[in-house]
């Protein structure tokens, strides 16, 4: 158990140092967030002026800054695109299979540590800009817990969800239509364009049934404490649940693109 | 030394692969939407079987089935039938234990870490087949010795040259001291210095511990120089799998005989010798000759050279593997068009 969980630290330490080997495109990834902030601010300010109202869709206008000053950090760590399908494609899944490793659980840490240190980046902007415009939310601890949760489980789901297109490569040599289709998608469905508590009831029913919302909007509610206790604990279970279902889905998948891995070159 | 480690039988592998169509821009459009695709069968019930501290090389034409048989065996591609055992295991389905008693080296490809010193990659590896320290440091000082590897340890494998990436490729993927080693073109590319040491370390690791190899490659000279017995694939069958010295006496068909005299004793006898077979060479009073060994017997002929004149060198020489594999290739076109 020791030895193993060396073996995939050890990784988890190797994609760190290639993450930071160019230090000036992660910066400038860095830099791109309270930019965005910014003009998501200014975008806002001027809706809730134009409409007079106070509330839109049940969030104020500091809640609703606050939503997509979440979002923009999350989005970080929401995995809409693995590594896998050029994997794949290049021939370079020989060397994973050769290898006494689980392939699954290195490449969720390549993305997890990929994202890691622009996610913290991002969230530690978010917080200095929540201080210095006094951004508050009625919030708990126990809210605060389940909204960790809720992260690691969106990231976990989101990339169960990303690695079932890579894999489609087997098939369709490029996971390049699925994530341009499923990624719209889910920018919408999962709130990361217009708050999902802003758009039609029908929407919103239909939404549950799918698992976009979880990978975005989930957390977000549960930070600004927008459920009662039981719902985001309700929430919670249906993203370990989704990640369930998808995960059997990717490891079907999985086995069957194996057998028709032709593995180009050479 | 007699230990089977290797056990193949009638393995077979089909590939879909896209049929040609025409080029123009109709037929460019409608392949977006439907593409015709056919089956082809790459191996054709390939049986051999491998002893421990055997090095074998695997050699046959492009798209012969030489990588698919590598890639069966590493248990990357899974086989449409037949039965695979290498030390026991099944390589694609007890893909996990399998793969602690194997090493791979495929020479269009990397292992290493591309933005990250050697060491680190060397590192990663020590953890991934679970080595301990000692282990771990005694190996890297063996690869250090063999392969002088202690000048690239801490330069990003981007900076490296081909011949250093390789050197490096080799001791990542022999670290964990496998059993069986599957190496797909390893000198690809590399320059004389570079394949001389590559070839030295490989007969050093293959002779002391008994390492079994089994090398792809289209470079005759990686062959003559490591190799005892070869199997030779051709369209997914084998054709041949035997010794190499067996197998060059089978296809040869001709020697050189190159000889240098001071003076001659029989002129005429000499230049009647001389006439019946093609001179590839001659300066001076040096000859370069090519025997036709369906015609004639080389030791009778040099008793007559010796004879007819004073020889201060002789030397004969087979043609190399190279012209030997060529002419295999065109006997199997032969055939090939005969069928």
């Amino acid at each position: 158990m020791k030895r193993t969980f060396k073996k995939y630290l050890s990784h988890a330490r190797c994609y760190f140092n290639e993450t930071t080997a160019y230090k000036i495109q992660l910066l400038a990834s860095l830099l791109w967030y309270p930019i965005m902030l910014g003009l998501f601010a200014m975008l806002w300010n001027i809706v809730y002026t134009l409409r007079g109202d106070n509330l839109i869709g049940g969030l104020t206008l500091t809640e609703t800054l606050i939503y997509f000053g979440l979002v923009r950090a999350l989005i970080y760590i929401r995995i809409g695109k693995t590594k896998t399908s050029r994997v794949i494609i290049r021939g370079r899944l020989d060397y994973e299979l050769i290898r006494p490793t689980y392939y699954f659980i290195k490449s969720c840490l390549r993305e997890f540590v990929k994202s890691l240190v622009q996610f913290a980046a991002a969230l530690f902007f978010f917080f200095i800009i929540s201080l210095i415009f006094g951004w508050k939310v009625q919030t708990n601890i126990f809210s605060l817990i389940l909204f960790l949760i809720s992260i690691m489980l969106m990231f976990l789901l989101s990339y169960v969800f990303a690695e079932i297109m890579s894999i489609l490569t087997f098939w369709f040599k490029s996971d390049n239509p699925f994530t341009w289709l499923f990624g719209g998608i889910l920018r919408f469905c999962g709130g990361e364009l217009v708050p999902l508590s802003m758009l039609p009831l029908w929407f919103a029913t239909i939404n549950n049934y799918l698992p976009f919302k979880y990978m975005i909007a989930t957390p977000i509610y549960i930070y600004l404490n927008k459920y009662p206790i039981l719902e985001s604990l309700q929430q919670v279970g249906l993203q370990f649940i989704w990640i369930i279902i998808l995960f059997l889905i990717l490891s079907i998948i999985w086995n069957k693109g194996l057998k028709r891995y032709d593995s180009q070159g050479g | 030394m007699d230990k089977r480690v290797i056990s193949v039988k009638n393995l077979k592998k089909k590939f879909k692969v896209p049929i040609k169509t025409k080029s123009n821009f109709i037929h460019k459009i409608i392949e977006i939407f439907y593409k015709k695709y056919e089956t082809k069968e790459i191996l054709h019930g390939i049986n051999f079987e491998v002893n421990r501290g055997e090095f074998i090389g695997y050699l046959g034409p492009n798209g012969a089935g030489k990588s698919t048989t590598i890639k069966i065996m590493t248990g990357i591609l899974i086989p449409d039938s037949g039965k695979i055992d290498i030390l026991g295991f099944n390589p694609s389905k007890q893909r996990y234990k399998y793969t602690f008693n194997i090493g791979a080296v495929f020479g269009h490809k990397s292992l290493l870490w591309y933005d990250i010193p050697v060491i680190e990659s060397f590192k990663l590896y020590k953890d991934v087949y679970e080595l301990n320290e000692k282990e771990f440091n005694e190996r890297l000082n063996f690869f250090i010795d063999k392969l002088k590897l202690d000048k690239y340890l801490h330069i990003p494998v981007r900076k490296l040259s081909l011949g250093e990436r390789m050197r490096c490729e080799i001791a990542a993927s022999l670290l964990h001291n496998p059993k069986i080693v599957f190496l797909d073109e390893p000198t690809i590319g590399l320059d004389v210095v570079a394949k001389e040491e590559i070839r030295n370390f490989l007969r050093t690791i293959n002779k002391k511990e008994k390492t079994t190899i089994i090398l792809t490659t289209h470079d005759m000279g990686d062959i003559e120089e490591l190799c005892k017995r070869v199997i030779l694939i051709d369209e997914g069958k084998i054709v041949y799998d035997g010794d190499l010295d067996k197998l060059k006496a089978k296809y040869v068909k001709s020697k050189e005989i190159k000889f240098e005299f001071t003076k001659l004793k029989k002129k005429q006898e000499f230049d009647k010798l001389i006439k019946q077979f093609e001179i590839i060479e001659k300066t001076g009073n040096y000859y370069k000759l090519k025997i036709d060994l369906t015609k004639f017997d080389v030791p009778k002929i040099v008793k007559q050279i010796m004879d007819s004149c004073e020889v201060i060198d002789l030397n004969i020489t087979e043609p190399k593997l190279e012209a030997v594999m060529r002419e295999i290739y065109k006997h199997q076109d032969k055939i090939r068009k005969q069928t």
